[in-house]
């Protein structure tokens, strides 16, 4: 089918450039002193939002996304899991910073945060609390029926300052049907650069998700 | 009564591999069994809390809201006495273990 393009001045006068032709599966927008190639995971010219990478595991014991991080081009990265199924119930989507070698970065990793019922008036706030050598990203997974957690992470790695910081937020159905929003904030403070983040389950295998990994341009 | 590790290690389903940059990595034995022992030991501990806290967690779910307490504490009357009732009946679904 033949594409176009329709460029307005904003006030009601326009230019429609016509490709007369059939487009092929490779659809290339050019502006003056910049190409870039759309849909593709690597349009590093359209803009601040760059999708690096993505999974979609069936059954995998473990997610990575591994040696992304690049101080000199993004001052941070947003990581999308979306729903989120456990195979085993009741367990906790765990995650830990990597190195330049994918290796775990052990150390203190102190959090705050709170989480809040939608069906129930039961919440906490979470402070002075810490675990060693990995975070949570989400807790009480279940894996009945439509149980399941939706993912926003922002990750902000250590680069002159040694502070790796990230923020967890998730929402979703709690093993035995409960509705709830989390919010919680991890810090680990490393002279080990890190380079890469891995997901993986207290217990058992993550059956499914689609897991996105974005940096956003300094 | 939580179950031992060999009995949760034989309800598991068997570990998967690895998905790095979106990339499927096969995991060699050792470390499949070394995941194995690891969430069989999660899997535990989380049975020895809920064993310990279970009724706890039910109850902090449950309970009415603090402004709903301060509110029944000022008005007093049915209003604390349905608060009463309201919290005895969390405390009956949840008993101390």
């Amino acid at each position: 089918m033949p594409g176009s393009i329709k460029i307005d001045d904003g006030s009601g006068n326009y230019t429609i450039l016509t490709n007369a032709g059939s487009l092929g599966s490779d659809k290339t927008i050019t502006i003056p002193n910049e190409t870039a190639t759309l849909a593709t995971t690597t349009a590093t010219d359209l803009g601040g939002l760059v999708k690096l990478a993505s999974a979609t595991p069936s059954g995998a014991s473990e997610i990575q996304f591994a040696n992304f991080v690049d101080n000199s081009t993004y001052s941070k990265y947003k990581i999308i899991l979306e729903e989120v199924i456990a195979d085993t119930d009741a367990s906790i989507l765990y995650f830990t910073f990597l190195d330049a070698s994918d290796a775990d970065v052990s150390g203190t990793y102190k959090k705050s945060g709170y989480y809040a019922y939608m069906d129930t008036t039961g919440h906490s706030f979470l402070g002075n609390s810490t675990s060693s050598g990995f975070g949570r990203t989400a807790f009480n997974f279940g894996n009945v029926s439509e149980e399941n957690f939706t993912c926003e992470i922002d990750f902000y790695p250590n680069n002159t300052k040694n502070i790796a910081k990230i923020n967890n937020r998730y929402i979703g159905e709690w093993s035995g049907g409960t509705y709830l929003k989390s919010d919680e904030a991890y810090i680990l403070d490393t002279s080990t650069a890190i380079k890469g983040i891995r997901y993986y389950m207290s217990t058992g295998n993550i059956s499914a998700t689609k897991a996105t990994l974005y940096g956003v341009k300094k | 009564m939580a179950q031992t590790i060999e009995e949760i290690k034989a309800g598991l389903p068997p570990v998967g591999n690895s998905i790095v940059n979106g990339v499927e990595v096969e995991l060699s034995e050792e470390e499949k069994e070394a995941t194995l022992n690891t969430w069989a030991e999660n899997e535990r501990a989380r049975q020895l809390d809920e064993e310990a806290n279970g009724w706890l967690y039910g109850r902090q779910s449950e309970y009415p809201s603090l402004q709903d307490c301060i509110h029944a504490l000022l008005d007093g009357g049915d209003t604390l006495t349905d608060l009463q009732a309201a919290r005895q009946a969390v405390k009956d679904k949840y008993p101390k273990g």
